[in-house]
């Protein structure tokens, strides 16, 4: 997988690890942003702030890795792109190898 | 306060884009603080983030065109997210650096006709600032690239402010 797919979220500096949630989020189907804040609560434990939030929706919309969809009564569902798909499956990947690492080095000590 | 009087911090263009949804994402209910210093937050990001606003921009562009004409600002900014590139292009980094050298060197120069002319603490007021004021000249080419005009001006005319009066209240102390 492209490195430059791997890093390219770290680009969103401190917004990279919500991008990365609501990513994982809109894996699941499209969402409007308070589902998406109720489904990232559920799912890590971590609460968005709406300010967070829409930085980081307005961030990754313009990087193409999601993508409105029509207003459903004044909230607004997003899905994720073919591009984002790839995005978030290089990180994951990344994730999983770290996530490996660590675990071996834990049980060797 | 109230969500409604919060999302007027954001700037016009957000808010005809994100107001409507952001406001039912938070509902009328009263905010706590942690949300309303969350929301102020995303406010000032709103304003100076070069993403935040390119992507309000592109949305824009998007509406105007019927969903068809934003097409090619919209790829040329995924292009852009894609590949990992900085902000700025080693030409921006070229013309930045010429900026700070060029701008060093008439502030310097100043600084020694002050002195030939025996304004020694002008002069040496004058040397001292050269480099930081040159740096803050230069921002716009580079740190402050893709910023609006208000947001650069703002940037180099208040920091340059306060430098020269630094230098001012030097040379008096």
């Amino acid at each position: 997988m492209s490195k430059k797919l791997i890093d390219s979220l770290d680009d969103l500096g401190r917004f990279s690890e919500p991008a990365l949630m609501i990513m994982i989020s809109l894996a699941e189907g499209p969402k409007h942003g308070y589902a998406m804040t109720q489904d990232i609560e559920a799912m890590a434990g971590l609460k968005l702030g709406p300010g967070t939030l829409y930085g980081a929706i307005a961030r990754l919309e313009e990087c193409g890795w999601i993508e409105p969809l029509p207003a459903e009564d004044r909230r607004r569902p997003y899905k994720l792109t073919n591009t984002g798909q790839k995005v978030l499956r290089a990180r994951l990947q990344a994730l999983r190898a770290v996530t490996r690492i660590g675990q071996t080095r834990l049980a060797e000590n | 306060m109230t969500v409604r009087q919060l999302v007027r911090l954001y700037p016009s263009r957000w808010r005809n884009r994100y107001g409507e949804e952001f406001v039912a994402v938070i509902g009328e209910r009263h905010l706590s603080a942690q949300q309303a210093i969350d929301i102020m937050a995303g406010a000032v990001d709103a304003w100076t983030s070069p993403s935040v606003r390119a992507s309000v921009r592109g949305s824009a562009a998007e509406g105007r065109n019927g969903g068809r004409g934003g097409v090619s600002m919209i790829q040329e900014l995924k292009m852009k997210c894609a590949t990992s590139a900085p902000r700025y292009t080693t030409r921006d980094a070229l013309i930045s650096a010429g900026v700070l050298l060029l701008t060093t060197v008439i502030v310097m120069g100043a600084g020694i006709l002050a002195r030939r002319a025996g304004y020694d603490e002008l002069a040496k007021a004058t040397l001292g600032v050269a480099f930081p004021a040159s740096l803050i000249v230069s921002m716009p080419f580079m740190y402050l690239k893709g910023q609006s005009a208000r947001v650069q001006a703002f940037f180099v005319a208040v920091p340059l402010a306060i430098l020269i009066a630094i230098a001012y209240l030097s040379t008096k102390i």
